[in-house]
């Protein structure tokens, strides 16, 4: 599994100019409470650099509740510009990842409260380094990963939820319990009940 | 005998609880099972990636971010600049016009019955009652002062294509000497 942090490896470029735009301080060097700051303060480019920072991560959060590339891309764009619109109202105690997690969580209940979303088959998107796999092995392994993505992608809302940001993104169930705005106990009992549905969902054929 | 709860099960299938604080598993076969259940769930979920998009795609992403971005930051137009703006003020003025004229008109004190000749009659002879002199006609002449010919036509403002030979057909014989006089007056007086 790949475990989902900020996207350091898309700064800018060594003079530190995201999109071209000249910062005073080099941009790998902006710490988040400064990056915010700028942005706020209409700084161009500051924004682009959280974008950059953070845009795989919620990519990938957003894939993993809606299960198909389309409705992802689209829900990642809407996040970002809450985030935006929402800056003044960034608290520095949290961390960006952690706040535009809140808001993407948000961002996609809401969505999937909203539309029946399909799930992609296998044949859509492959781009999995599959070299040092042969074909059978590979293909075994897309149809249980389309499986699981499709049963994720089925359980309630709150438990995709936390079961999302727990397994793939793993973060504390405080982090979590912040995100979704319960208790700690109420995040476990939600992962819980989630792996027990996914279980259920999955059937008896072999994990 | 109870068994392990929710919360119990889940810390020792993540590891932040080790097996030997939980006794009852080593004589509890169900809560064993449960156990493994969820470890095994566990582990087949957190191995299935999300499909690496197309290499193009994050700044694919970015352009798109920052396009919504600068639309949404774009000068929005207040409802009363869009009020104000003037395709819809002078076809708004046109109408306060019309309206004014109706009102001016019917409310007009009623002259006792004549005719249209009898009227512009006196008109022509009395000085005091010319148009320029009539503060309904002043406030209807500065409405419509800044009003192009353009938007009084899109306001229906203007006489139809044949609407004065109507008019003057429609006048009886006595009416039609009376505007006769009245425009020989006229062109006499502008020297034509």
């Amino acid at each position: 599994m790949t475990v989902v942090r900020p996207d350091h490896s898309a700064l800018p470029d060594e003079a530190g100019t995201p999109g071209g735009v000249e910062l005073a301080t080099p941009a790998t060097e902006l710490g988040e409470g400064e990056l915010v700051a700028r942005c706020v303060a209409g700084q161009p480019g500051a924004f682009d650099l959280i974008v950059e920072r953070h845009r795989r991560a919620v990519y990938q959060l957003c894939y993993r509740f809606v299960g198909n590339h389309e409705d992802a891309s689209d829900l990642s764009q809407d996040v970002f510009l809450r985030a935006y619109r929402g800056l003044r109202s960034f608290r520095s105690q949290a961390s960006i990842a952690t706040w535009l997690y809140r808001i993407g969580v948000n961002v996609c209940l809401n969505r999937v409260g909203a539309k029946r979303l399909q799930t992609e088959s296998i044949e859509e998107r492959q781009y999995i380094d599959a070299r040092s796999e042969s074909a059978s092995e590979r293909m075994l392994r897309d149809e249980r990963a389309v499986r699981i993505r499709a049963a994720v992608a089925e359980l309630p809302p709150k438990q995709r939820s936390v079961l999302v940001l727990r397994i793939y993104h793993e973060m504390s169930h405080q982090e979590i319990a912040t995100i979704v705005g319960t208790s700690v106990g109420a995040v476990k009992a939600n992962v819980f009940h989630a792996l027990q549905n996914l279980k259920k969902r999955l059937g008896e054929a072999p994990l | 005998m109870s068994h392990l709860n929710p919360e119990e099960l889940l810390d020792l299938a993540e590891g932040a609880r080790d097996e030997a604080s939980a006794p009852h598993l080593t004589r509890c076969e169900s809560c064993r099972a449960q156990l493994a259940d969820l470890r095994a769930v566990m582990a087949a979920a957190s191995d299935v990636d999300v499909p690496e998009p197309s290499p193009l795609f994050w700044e694919h992403l970015s352009a798109r971010v920052h396009e919504a971005i600068a639309a949404d930051a774009a000068p929005r137009v207040s409802w009363m600049e869009r009020w104000f703006s003037w395709t819809v003020a002078v076809p708004l003025a046109a109408c306060v016009v019309t309206l004014l004229a109706l009102a001016v008109t019917m409310h007009a004190p009623q002259a006792p019955e004549t005719t249209v000749g009898q009227r512009v009659s006196q008109q022509t002879s009395d000085e005091s009652v010319r148009p320029t002199d009539d503060p309904s006609w002043s406030l209807m002449t500065d409405l419509a002062g800044h009003l192009d010919w353009d938007a009084a036509v899109e306001a229906g403002l203007t006489m139809p294509a044949g609407g004065v030979d109507r008019a003057v057909f429609d006048l009886s014989a006595d009416e039609r000497r009376a505007l006769r006089g009245l425009l020989q007056a006229e062109l006499a007086g502008s020297g034509a």
